[in-house]
């Protein structure tokens, strides 16, 4: 079996002394703010991602994947002690976490987050190694056009998915495009809104702009209004599931595996929408609904698993075709970019130990997460009691540390400054950063694919029309701008997402 | 989510669309403007300009859009207030930190930096704050020189004989 000898390559690079350590820290330190609210994985991974340039590439992207699946985990954590989502995805586990919580369940509630993420976790890395093959085959065969309009699609779906205005959305798109042509043109080599500063030649860092518009805009918002959070539970009893417990839990671990596993490759928000899909989904598949929101095991069980499945599963269209699902798999592009390695069909071949690494390794980190997240979970609940006055500045500290070493530069520091204040008003006049930052990664792919394309059909546009693939990738992505601006879906969408907040 | 048709909230809403909008037209106005100084060649061989300047064109088109078009009902915005002191001390403690962490070294700028910082809260006390700035120069020493290895020296140049690479 060719699967088989893959894994075995895969564990036998995951397995190495050093990269299971970095695996742990990549879990823990994603646990860490998955629990605590205020930091999230894709400000985190930002902030470490300076740290990872001396890492060989594999042991980077294993700690980096980590950080996020960790963050899944450790989200729900805090959904169920204290009402509160560390994480968008854990929402809805707040419903019927935390009154499980209230009702002196919360050691059984944490036990079914952490065992339905295990399985999730593990059976869709297997989907994912299954998949991923050939969906790279097929992706080997793209010329510059179907690029194009892959990247396009991915692009729009991505807005279709992201929470409020369409058209802002469109707008922040663009204006990343914008953002990443800055920098010196791969082609002729002019040197383009430099505004004659030489540390823009490279382009703007990428680190900055990300921790500014993830990690400090997001400071600024909690600035805002400063709240106490109140810890409901302060210690956590018998973690063990009853007969009945498991009983009740296996057919919502199974269903939310498999909404999660697919609607996890769907760029945008895969792993917030299955895990709201999955609940209600339990609701209207249980004999009792009338106890879904007063603590129902369900309702913990299936969302958990949901989007945990997702959040394995969205590594799915970045590790075959290079295109990011969302910000955080955004950043991930961005490390392989900085390690040198061009993320997309090819890495599979060329690098099979990197790809085939990363997915044993996920196998390995969701083992530590179960061993994290239950006999440690008193350490969690005391790391809940931090108050934020007291993490925001160890952020701001860690990202100007971050951003600085990464060149020595202070004006790497500087735009953390000017993106932090721009992420925030964008914020507040009600546009979401996330399409920006999917727009400036691509950017430069889809220049370069674009001017590709363009020299290959000799000038003629109508090309991604003609060439069949390149244009249902475009009608696909046309089709969900159309569906996203459908008054019906909207409302759908504005309840699914109204939770978020 | 509450359906709020009072005209305040209405008012307000377009007001952060018609603000939003112009942000984003100045900013293509702005590309498109330095585009036209680059060259722009042609669909077949297109020059750098071609494509800031296409994409400027795009995002004036959206932002006229974001302006005419009455977005999603917002629920809880408009009446939060802008933490002024929260982005002049945050803004002011990452450029401190550009500024002067070479020549004040790791522990000093972070100290400073932190305490800067920390008093963006309105719920740290000046106390407060020089406890955090203290635990966490101590705390980024070990992670990131001891652990990592900054290539920021402990203790800066400025600090002549006291200097600790």
């Amino acid at each position: 079996m060719e699967l088989l000898s893959h894994l075995a390559l895969g564990f036998e690079t995951a397995l190495t002394l050093q990269n299971v350590f970095w695996c742990f820290v990549g879990v823990l330190v994603g646990t860490l703010v998955g629990v605590l609210p205020g930091i999230g994985p894709t400000a985190t991974i930002a902030l470490l991602l300076p740290i990872t340039f001396s890492f060989s590439p594999v042991t980077a992207l294993i700690m980096l994947s980590g950080i996020y699946y960790g963050a899944q985990y450790g989200g729900s954590t805090t959904a169920i002690l204290i009402n509160l989502p560390g994480e968008s995805s854990s929402a809805v586990t707040a419903i019927d976490g935390y009154q499980m919580a209230r009702n002196g369940r919360a050691g059984p509630a944490l036990a079914t987050a952490a065992l339905g993420s295990f399985f999730a976790g593990s059976v869709a890395t297997l989907i994912l190694a299954i998949a991923a093959p050939p969906l790279a085959r097929v992706a080997l065969n793209f010329g510059a056009a179907e690029y194009f309009s892959l990247l396009v699609l991915g692009l729009l779906v991505s807005i279709s998915l992201a929470h409020g205005s369409v058209i802002k959305a469109l707008a922040m798109i663009v204006l990343g495009l914008l953002l990443g042509t800055v920098g010196q043109d791969v082609t002729s080599g002019t040197a383009r809104y430099t505004m004659g500063f030489q540390e823009l030649y490279g382009g703007i860092n990428f680190v900055s702009l990300a921790v500014g518009m993830f990690g400090v805009a997001e400071i600024f918002r909690n600035l805002e209004v400063e709240t106490n959070r109140e810890v409901g539970v302060s210690q956590v009893k018998n973690l063990w599931l009853t007969r009945e417990d498991f009983r009740r839990i296996a057919g919502p671990v199974l269903r939310g595996t498999g909404l999660g596993s697919v609607l996890g490759i769907l760029p945008g928000g895969g792993h917030v929408l299955a895990s709201f899909a999955s609940y209600s989904a339990e609701k209207r598949l249980s004999k009792k609904p009338q106890e879904f929101g007063r603590g129902a095991i369900e309702g913990v069980a299936g969302p958990e698993s949901a989007n945990n499945a997702a959040a394995q599963t969205s590594f799915i269209p970045l590790l075959t075709l290079g295109i990011p699902a969302h910000p955080v798999m955004a950043l991930i592009i961005g490390a392989f970019i900085l390690q040198g390695i061009t993320p997309g069909p090819n890495v599979m071949t060329d690098q099979p130990a990197l790809f085939w690494g990363i997915i044993a390794s996920m196998w390995i980190g969701n083992l530590l997460l179960v061993v994290l997240n239950l006999p440690l979970i008193g350490l969690w609940v005391k790391m809940l009691t931090i108050p934020y006055r007291v993490l925001f500045p160890a952020i701001v500290i860690f990202a100007s540390i971050g951003c600085y070493s990464i060149d020595s530069n202070p004006f790497d520091v500087y735009a953390i400054v000017v993106f932090g204040i721009l992420g925030y008003v964008l914020i507040r006049l009600g546009c979401e950063p996330a399409p920006l930052l999917l727009g400036f990664v691509l950017g430069p792919l889809l220049e370069e694919n674009l001017r590709r394309a363009m020299i290959i059909s000799k000038g003629d546009p109508t090309v991604f029309l003609t060439r069949p693939l390149s244009a249902s990738l475009l009608a696909l992505g046309l089709a969900c701008i159309v569906i996203a601006l459908l008054p019906s879906i909207r409302r759908k969408r504005d309840e699914v997402f109204v939770e978020e907040d | 989510m509450t359906h709020q048709t009072d005209t305040g909230t209405r008012l307000l809403r377009s007001r952060r669309d018609l603000i939003a909008g112009a942000i984003f037209l100045v900013i293509a106005a702005t590309f498109a403007w330095e585009a036209t100084s680059y060259d722009m060649g042609r669909l077949i061989r297109m020059g750098p300009g071609f494509i800031p300047l296409a994409l400027a064109f795009m995002l004036g088109a959206l932002a006229i859009g974001v302006m005419l078009v009455r977005s999603d009902p917002d629920e809880h915005e408009g009446g939060r207030p802008i933490p002024w002191r929260g982005i002049v001390l945050v803004s002011f403690a990452l450029i401190l930190f550009g500024a002067y962490g070479r020549m004040l070294g790791l522990v000093p700028v972070v100290f400073l930096a932190t305490l800067v910082t920390a008093l963006a809260s309105r719920r740290n006390s000046v106390l407060a704050a020089f406890g955090i700035a203290v635990a966490l120069s101590a705390l980024c020493y070990v992670i990131f020189k001891l652990g990592l290895g900054v290539v920021l020296p402990t203790i800066g140049p400025v600090f002549g004989p006291f200097e600790v690479i």
